[in-house]
């Protein structure tokens, strides 16, 4: 266990280090890196580990955002009471909406999350007394912590904590037997169904855990932006966390983190081009899947090959390629 | 009472149709607990789906269905899982790519009864890991404990699939052609095995080859396009007219 979790920790450290040596605009460009790499890090438990591609995660990182957002502007609610409250909207969907998506499978799982994404998407645009449309819900105050959290460095610490600790509780369940049992989902349900495992209760945990690790990190954005927007709930936010996982590698739960950081410092890199961004989003993917198909997991793995079958011809062997 | 919990299966008027075709066609069957039982037929004669029916993963269009006297009809497979019954398929069922330790270990987490904890790590349970690498190492597949399935030989792939229904320490075990596409060697290897299992332990053995089944199985049942047409002692049932009419006959 400490194997696992010690380098997450000594990642958290670091990164909270660096507070107080980054300027502001990067404190906050890391903020939202780190946000969007958790979030990513939740849909490979459902999409690396059970094998579920779902394009409607957005929904839960939205939705929880928007309450919060209600709550804290329309109810003046404390924000940490809003905070828990969006949160358990975000969940209380997924548990109602999961029985019903864990039904499908492959593609049909794909366009049902779309739709359904696609709904809550549909009400915050059109529901404009309630959600304020396309403009949103500008005004959501910070919650008050031990530091200052209106101060940039102050709320990247506290993303900085959320995200270690939320990585130590996904690693951790990832290698428990019932992280391991939506493994065994993902690569064959016949057999998990023969040893006695409810298939379709593993597929229903799965996907409220990545419900859920995207509602807290949706919570934390809104906070973050002090806005929530439609944007949040937007199709195109789910193809990019899905892209990450895809990109990252799938199952490894590290590469997708890395690889959900990086779209979006790529994505905000784009200023002023964001009408070509779903375009160099589909070119990443044509080119890690054509010269990536492991994604960035697979690099390690690639290069002590390369580096065996360097080796290997060196030395004059044949059949460099294991 | 006892007699009812000496019945590892029960089998009444089981019918299956796919579409027009009757896969199976008024089955009765009864295993006793403890017994080696062996299902005989050629391709086509609907052992693979009595298996299917036996542990859920088919629902017949009639008939009944016990285990060790529960009535199971209408059951999903995790459920009649639980109930002691474990089982192989006709095409090798595993996760290809976890390793053989993990395949196995996903079994002995529910024979420990820790397959729903969300802490502690799977690879070091302290009941389930050693009950795992006993079961790999009984079965001589201890050096494959780290490797992947999906890269470890078709013959070892039958043997682990067995080390993993085992490690689910069932009270009734199906094996679907265990034997099938094997060497001579392996088949040994396999059959071997078989004989070695608990004699408490109720075992069912689908075979298209007397000869495999007359090593292993003291008593016999022969499917005939989905019909029952011989069932007793193996020694009775291989000196059976009918069965020699239609089936032995058949290899001249």
């Amino acid at each position: 266990m400490i194997r696992r979790s010690l380098p997450v920790v000594a990642l958290g450290v670091v990164l909270a280090a660096l507070s107080g040596l980054l300027p502001q605009y990067w404190l906050g460009l890391l903020t939202q890196a780190l946000l969007f790499g958790g979030f990513a890090m939740g849909l490979d438990l459902l999409v690396g580990y059970t094998r579920m591609q779902s394009l409607g995660h957005a929904t839960f990182f939205g939705l929880a955002g928007y309450g919060a957002a209600l709550a804290v502007t329309r109810a003046a609610l404390n924000p940490w009471a809003a905070a828990g409250l969006g949160i358990s909207l975000s969940l209380l969907v997924a548990l109602l909406f999961a029985p019903l998506a864990v039904r499908f499978r492959g593609l049909s799982f794909l366009t049902v999350t779309l739709a359904f994404g696609q709904v809550a998407w549909g009400l915050a645009t059109r529901w404009t007394s309630f959600t304020g449309g396309e403009n949103g819900i500008p005004g959501i105050r910070r919650p008050a912590f031990l530091w200052d959290l209106n101060d940039p460095a102050g709320y990247y610490l506290l993303t900085v904590l959320v995200v270690t600790a939320g990585t130590l509780a996904l690693v951790r369940f990832a290698a428990s037997p019932a992280g391991m049992s939506l493994q065994g989902v993902g690569s064959s349900d016949t057999r998990m169904a023969a040893l006695g495992y409810d298939v379709q209760a593993r597929r229903t945990v799965a996907f409220v855990v990545a419900a859920l690790s995207g509602a807290v990190y949706g919570t934390l954005s809104a906070f973050f932006n002090r806005f929530i927007g439609p944007g949040s709930l937007d199709w195109r936010l789910s193809a990019q966390i899905l892209l990450s996982v895809i990109v990252g590698g799938s199952g490894s739960l590290w590469g997708p983190f890395i690889a959900g950081a990086g779209l979006h410092v790529l994505k905000a890199g784009l200023v002023g081009e964001t009408q070509r961004w779903p375009m160099v989003l589909g070119a990443l993917y044509v080119l890690s899947v054509v010269f990536l198909p492991g994604g960035l997991a697979s690099v390690p793995t690639r290069f002590h090959r390369f580096v065996a079958g360097r080796r290997r011809t060196s030395s004059g062997e044949q059949g460099a390629r294991p | 009472m006892t007699e009812v919990d000496l019945r590892a299966l029960e089998i009444q008027d089981l019918t299956v149709h796919f579409g027009g075709l009757a896969a199976l066609s008024g089955v009765q069957m009864t295993v006793q607990a403890g017994s080696r039982h062996g299902i005989l037929g050629a391709n086509g004669a609907g052992k693979t789906t009595l298996f299917n029916v036996v542990s859920g993963f088919i629902a017949p269009t009639r008939g009944r269905v016990w285990l060790f006297g529960d009535e199971v009809t209408h059951l999903p497979p995790h459920r009649r899982a639980r109930l002691g019954l474990a089982r192989t398929f006709q095409i090798t069922t595993l996760f290809l790519d976890l390793t053989a330790l993990e395949n196995v270990l996903m079994a002995s987490l529910v024979s420990a009864g820790h397959h729903r904890r969300v802490v502690h790590p799977a690879r070091h349970d302290r009941i389930a890991r050693p009950m795992a690498e006993r079961c790999l190492n009984d079965l001589g597949l201890g050096h494959l404990m780290d490797v992947p399935v999906g890269e470890v030989g078709y013959g070892e792939q039958r043997l682990l699939e067995i080390a993993v229904t085992s490690a689910l320490a069932p009270r009734l075990l199906l094996l679907d052609e265990p034997t099938a596409g094997l060497s001579a060697a392996e088949t040994v290897a396999v059959l071997d095995l078989v004989r070695r299992l608990p004699p408490e332990l109720t075992v069912i053995i689908i075979e298209h080859d007397l000869e495999v089944l007359f090593q292993v199985a003291e008593h016999l049942t022969v499917l005939h396009f989905g019909e029952p047409i011989a069932d007793g002692p193996a020694w009775s049932v291989r000196e059976d007219p009918v069965v020699k009419e239609v089936y032995l006959g058949s290899r001249g």
